[in-house]
């Protein structure tokens, strides 16, 4: 019973990200999920990053097929990955801390805190990029069967399956075969030296073939060559620290490009002592044997860090920061873990009883240490969680933008489409191909009208409001805010109509939102300093620009504005209406607020 | 050797602290820093008195740091930076004295002693608490602490029941006559003697608090009951001559909900400041969670009383504890009725909460120590430790976050006294546009900064005039990067101007900006002066939004200025071009943003319209004026006898440079 309780405590953040992932999950296709477009069709384009992606493919035909591309499908996948990773993890640390403890669980806990860090998600939200975690849940996962008691053959029938899988995945995935022969030349538990021989030469033909077979035929193969840091290998150092350092540097107090390095210097450090650690008692197989994994893990993390401050992106500013590594970064941190209980347990048996400092520090450092690793991670779910609602936010934007995508164009395709060089054009034809097959979760909007949304409450005046309008050269210019109480988030956009000479209301632009993601600034920090206190006019601010042309014909016009709703699908009024004179000279604007005479 | 290094080891927190609050000190008066010019001319006309000296500011009868002004101003200049510094003085005292508590309570256990006093040093010398180490006036708000801590040490120690008893007098006197807070000690070393079971024989014990009861009754009868207890403060809640507002009691039943918020308020502060979620919301958690520690604690003292060794050694930090707890009570009941709950959350109540906090962990060791010695199950004596381990590497994590909020807080308090120092040095020509950095209204600080400039104390001094050349000016103008003027517009005869401007040598905004123009003599003369309301700082990585078409934060959210420059002020110039000007107020000088604005006639009125480049900024015939320039000399100096110097001010002004002046990096 006390067992099924620590290890329910251990595996507790697992249940808090399905929740985190539930939560803000939201079909809507960004970026490369638009390319199953041109699956529908029935073409299988290489990738234009000439990566291997065939088994994501797969998945999303099949998506498409069964689930009618319900996204948030895949991103459950994504999710089941990592549980998959953690259980494997915990598989390998119960092999290497051999005692069923507060130390495993304890462990085990921080190792769940890492894994399932809300920080990655880019990965978790995103359907095209829930595959980018597959490689590592193959990398865990074949080295828990490298280690096990199975019989060689079926090692190398589970380690060859993982790493086709991932070579099919990602391009990290390329990464399993060099993990898998090294584990296989280091590791002790392949029996005799012949069978060890054999394991590696069959692997190796294996590989090669593989990646033969991988680079043949590959649009646009990587090309080191052209990689801006090989000459730079400072650069190289700073982008790798950056990347490794980036789960631990977003405090708002100073930008994270200075401080990830110092993290990621620091969490190389650690992982090299731990690494380091014994190491002239190496050729003691069952010692090495505990230590492997988490080797060749920790090696993962740094490998990958390395190469991708050598790929052709690297040059681009921010990019070691990008949330999506944060899946690869994780692992040099979650690999020092183990190795440094293992040092710890293992230099407290051979620290003479004399040394009462030294072993005072091996008994209460380690708990020590992870106190403070449990606040650090601890700051970093909360990152994560504000990131994932910014995600979410965004998504919801971008669904109101594609309810609206054939009468008005987004003011940022980033948000809507995110693909590099996308056009309005390309969008549209993705999105009539796949709404056209029943693949995307989306109600158009055919008329002019307020339909596919349901009227919904006024927002009070301090939640949502029109608060400047201006009429210059030919148009309306009107700002606000939107802020869903109800939600607690910003609204989706705003639409703004005008009753036509049937009484109707007619849409006659859609705002959207372009806000600002600060975190809460405490007044009560600045009374003396008159510092400004952002409100929602800011981070949930929005803007539109209204054609002329576009206001009915009428010697006054009522503008009304909404805010959207995308999740319910509702529309909600804002506080304020505007009321518009077409007059010789040009247009001229008044806005009427409820406490200033004007109806609601 | 050991020994040292470990002492300088355990208080280097303070020696970093010391560098930080030295980078971020400014001198420029803020609210209460003000009533020093009453009590300056008061000396300097020979009119001050001892009732003055003794009487309310608010409630707090603040003998003691009014005697710190007058010997700075008498021993050296008056400065306000010599009272942060005595400040920060007092707050290392009060540190030595939990180390030396620390080691009453732990006796030969010199790795606790030392890892709980680097504890309390990170605790104590936290940045986060700007408010206090920044703020003049705060050597009242310190001094409690002080007294508190001395007076436990010197309960604890083997000094003589007199000796003990004139000490404890001592700072009790000094800590009610320097903070209301301070009141509350007169009860803690009461009940303390009562409680101690080492205090030694019954005879001694009672003669000492019956003593100890006549010398509460001879100070507090008089500090609630000496001139009505009339407030006799500008700054207060209530009118000069009314009686001070206490606690309130009276509104307390309407308001008890808003009480016990503004308790959590402050309570919850030390944990409350995170970077991602609100503080309001934090803080009711983390107060329930504190209390929760130190009721744990009182638990464990309560359930060992028995134990007379170990409560004595428990008692001193009860007694802290119970003080912070007591003292945050009486702020939350007095002051809700004045200001909303979150005012709770005010950085320089940190001072009280974070020894409710220290106090906590300490007997939370305690605790640790005491059933781990005693438990007989191996697994609880070595899970405690470790427990307590992970505790205080938590606590520590924790801690250097909120250096770094406190670091941050520091910069903006910094940047906010700079410009309300532009705004004071103008005050008798453009009206302040954010008055609540100076006061409440506008009406005691005008009144108090020409006071305080007229006894000499006010540096730099107030202008004479409007000329820009009381500035040094650097007339290399600022790059588009750091400052520019976006919008000038007229609307009603009225000039609407906005903009954003950073300093790039310092990296912080602009301590204000100048809108200037050429009048009939061609001498730039400031026609605005306008102060910048920016948001605080925050870095927003990039890489995490490329997909959410966010707007970033940049210098027109961080360093914004806006204002408007009435038509009176503009009929002053003989030219149609305004020039803006970044104030660098420490080290007086200005340099021109990139553009400038042309005023163009036109029939339908004037038109405003940017220019790239600087405007007609050089004087018409160049030559240096009179009574100008940087760097003027303090006009008045004070003498320990009280003697004036000769008045400058009916002198030539030229600019004289005088060893007198101090100068500030």
């Amino acid at each position: 019973m006390a067992r099924a309780i620590l290890w329910l405590l251990a595996f507790s953040p697992a249940a808090a990200g399905a929740l985190l992932v539930a939560q803000h999950g939201v079909n809507v296709p960004v970026a490369g999920d638009w390319d199953r477009a041109g699956l529908v069709n029935g073409g299988l384009d290489p990738s234009p990053l000439g990566e291997r992606i065939a088994i994501p493919r797969l998945v999303a035909l099949a998506n498409l097929r069964w689930f009618g591309n319900d996204l948030t499908l895949e991103m459950g996948l994504a999710y089941v990955l990592v549980l998959a990773t953690a259980f494997c993890v915990y598989g390998l640390l119960r092999r290497t801390l051999a005692r069923e403890d507060g130390t495993l669980y304890g462990t085990a806990f921080l190792c769940n805190l890492l894994l399932f860090l809300p920080m990655q998600w880019e990965n978790f939200l995103w359907a095209e990029r829930a595959w980018f975690l597959f490689p590592s849940a193959a990398v865990c996962a074949s080295l828990l069967a490298l280690g096990s008691r199975w019989l060689v053959w079926q090692k190398f029938a589970a380690c060859a399956l993982l790493a086709t899988a991932a070579s099919l995945t990602a391009p990290h995935g390329l990464s399993l075969w060099v993990l898998v022969f090294a584990s296989g030349a280091l590791g002790g538990a392949f029996g005799s030296g012949r069978a060890r021989l054999g394991f590696l030469a069959v692997w190796a033909a294996l590989t090669a073939a593989a990646l033969t077979a991988h680079g043949l035929g590959v649009a646009r193969p990587v090309d080191l060559s052209a990689a801006p840091a090989l000459e730079q290998p400072l650069e190289v150092l700073r982008f790798s620290a950056t990347l490794l350092g980036s789960p631990f540097s977003r405090t708002t107090l100073v930008p994270p490009g200075q401080l990830a390095p110092l993290f990621g210097l620091l969490g190389m450090a650690l992982f090299v002592a731990g690494a380091a650690y014994g190491g002239r008692r190496w050729c003691d197989a069952a010692f090495r044997d505990r230590r492997l994994p988490w080797l060749l893990l920790g090696g993962y993390a740094l490998g990958l860090s390395v190469l991708a401050a050598l790929g052709p992106d690297a040059g681009e500013r921010g990019r070691p920061l990008l949330p999506r590594y944060t899946s690869i970064s994780l692992f040099l941190w979650l690999a020092s873990l183990p190795l440094s209980v293992l040092a710890v347990l293992d230099l407290r048996t051979r620290v003479p009883a004399s040394r009462r400092g030294l072993r005072a520090l091996l008994e209460w450092g380690p708990a020590f240490a992870a106190g403070a690793l449990l606040v650090s991670v601890g700051l970093g779910w909360l990152v994560g969680i504000q990131g994932m609602g910014e995600w979410r936010s965004a998504r919801l934007q971008a669904r109101t933008s594609l309810v609206f995508l054939e009468r008005f164009a987004p003011g940022d395709l980033r948000r809507v489409d995110g693909r590099p060089g996308a056009s309005l054009a390309e969008l549209r034809r993705a999105v009539g191909i796949l709404q056209g097959g029943g693949y995307l979760d989306l109600a158009r909007a055919d008329g002019e009208g307020l339909e596919p949304f349901a009227l919904g409450a006024p927002l009070p005046a301090e939640a949502g409001n029109v608060e400047r309008v201006r009429a210059r050269e030919g148009r309306l210019d009107l700002t606000g805010f939107a802020w869903l109480p109800h939600a607690n988030r910003r609204a989706d956009g705003v639409l703004l109509t005008a009753r036509d000479a049937s009484g109707s209301r007619r849409v006659i632009a859609l705002a959207e939102l372009r806000p600002m993601p600060l975190p809460p600034i405490p007044e009560h920090d600045h009374i003396y300093n008159h510092a400004r206190t952002p409100g929602v006019d800011e981070t949930a601010a929005w803007r539109a620009l209204v054609p002329s042309d576009r206001l009915p014909r009428a010697a006054s016009v009522q503008l009304e504005a909404f805010a959207v709703d995308s999740d319910a699908m509702r529309l909600h009024p804002l506080a304020a209406r505007v009321v518009v004179h077409p007059t010789a000279a040009g247009l001229s604007a008044e806005l009427r607020r409820p406490e200033n005479g004007g109806t609601r | 050797m050991a020994r040292l290094a470990c002492l300088l080891l355990a208080f280097s927190p303070a020696v970093l602290s010391a560098a930080i609050v030295a980078h971020h000190a400014v001198e420029v008066p803020v609210w209460d820093d003000l009533e020093r010019a009453t009590l300056l001319q008061k000396w300097a006309d020979g009119s001050l008195d001892w009732r003055y000296v003794y009487s309310p500011h608010i409630e707090h009868r603040m003998g003691v740091p009014r005697l710190i002004t007058l010997l700075s101003a008498s021993l050296g200049d008056g400065s306000l930076l010599t009272e942060q510094v005595v400040i920060f003085g007092i707050v290392v005292a009060t540190a030595l004295l939990v180390h030396v508590l620390l080691r009453q309570t732990f006796p030969g256990r010199s790795a606790t002693v030392y890892g709980l006093s680097f504890l309390a040093n990170v605790l104590l010398f936290s940045p986060l608490q700007w408010e206090t180490f920044l703020f003049s006036i705060q050597t009242t708000f310190v001094m409690p602490p002080f007294a508190l801590c001395l007076i436990l040490a010197v309960l604890g120690s083997r000094l003589g029941h007199a000796a003990k008893f004139a000490l404890c007098f001592v700072a009790a006197l000094l800590a009610s006559n320097s903070f209301s807070h301070g009141l509350a000690l007169w009860g803690l070393v009461f009940a303390a003697v009562v409680l101690q079971r080492g205090f030694g024989p019954t005879r001694v014990r009672v003669v000492f608090l019956a003593a100890w009861l006549a010398v509460t009754t001879a100070v507090l009868v008089p500090h609630f009951t000496v001139d009505g207890y009339a407030n006799t403060s500008d700054f207060s809640y209530v009118e000069k001559g009314e009686r001070a507002p206490g606690l309130a009691l009276s509104s307390l039943p309407a308001r008890v909900p808003r009480a016990l918020d503004f308790f959590g308020a402050i309570l919850g502060s030390p944990f409350a400041r995170n970077t991602v979620l609100d503080p309001r919301a934090v803080a009711p958690y983390t107060a329930l969670g504190l209390l929760a520690l130190f009721g744990l604690g009182v638990a464990h003292a309560l359930w060992r009383r028995r134990d007379a060794r170990l409560w004595d050694r428990q008692l001193p930090w009860l007694a802290m504890g119970g003080y912070a707890v007591v003292t945050c009570a009486a702020v939350a009941i007095g002051r809700s009725a004045v200001n909303k709950w979150s005012y709770g959350l005010v950085p320089h109540y940190l001072t009280v909460s974070t020894y409710l906090l220290l106090a906590s962990v300490v007997l939370f060791g305690l605790l640790v120590e005491d059933v781990g010695t005693r438990a007989r199950r191996p697994r609880l004596r070595a899970a405690l430790p470790r427990a307590a381990a992970l505790g205080a590497g938590a606590l520590l994590a924790f801690q250097a976050l909120q250096w770094g909020i406190g670091v941050v807080g520091m910069r903006e308090w910094r940047s906010a006294r700079l410009q309300s120092r532009t705004a004071m040095l103008y005050i008798n020509h453009f009206e302040p546009e954010y008055v609540r950095r100076l006061g409440e209204t506008l009406e005691a600080p005008y009144k108090l900064v020409n006071r305080l400039d007229q006894t000499g104390y006010l540096e730099p001094a107030l202008l004479p005039d409007t000329r820009l050349c009381h500035f040094a000016i650097d007339e290399t103008p600022l790059d588009e990067n750091d400052a520019s003027l976006q919008m000038a517009r007229f609307s009603q005869s009225t000039l609407a101007v906005r903009g954003y401007a950073r300093l790039p040598e310092d990296g912080r905004r602009a301590d204000g900006v100048l809108l200037t123009g050429l009048d009939e003599t061609g001498q730039r003369i400031v026609v605005a002066s306008l102060e910048m309301s920016g948001v605080p700082f925050v870095a927003i990585p990039e890489a995490d939004h490329r997909l959410n078409a966010v707007v970033l934060p940049g210098l027109e959210t961080f360093a914004p200025f806006r204002g408007r420059v009435p038509a009176q002020r503009l009929a002053l110039l003989d030219t149609r071009e305004i020039q803006a000007w970044a104030v660098d107020s420490q080290r007086m000088r200005v340099r021109p943003l990139p553009q400038h604005v042309a005023i163009i006639d036109t029939a339908a009125g004037p038109r405003a319209e940017l220019r790239f480049g600087p405007g007609e900024m050089r004087s018409r015939d160049g030559l240096p004026q009179p009574g100008c320039g940087p760097g003027q000399a303090r006009r008045h100096s004070w003498t320990w006898t009280g003697e004036r110097a000769p008045d400058l001010a009916a002198q030539p002004a030229e600019p004289v440079p005088s060893p007198a002046r101090r100068t500030h990096g």
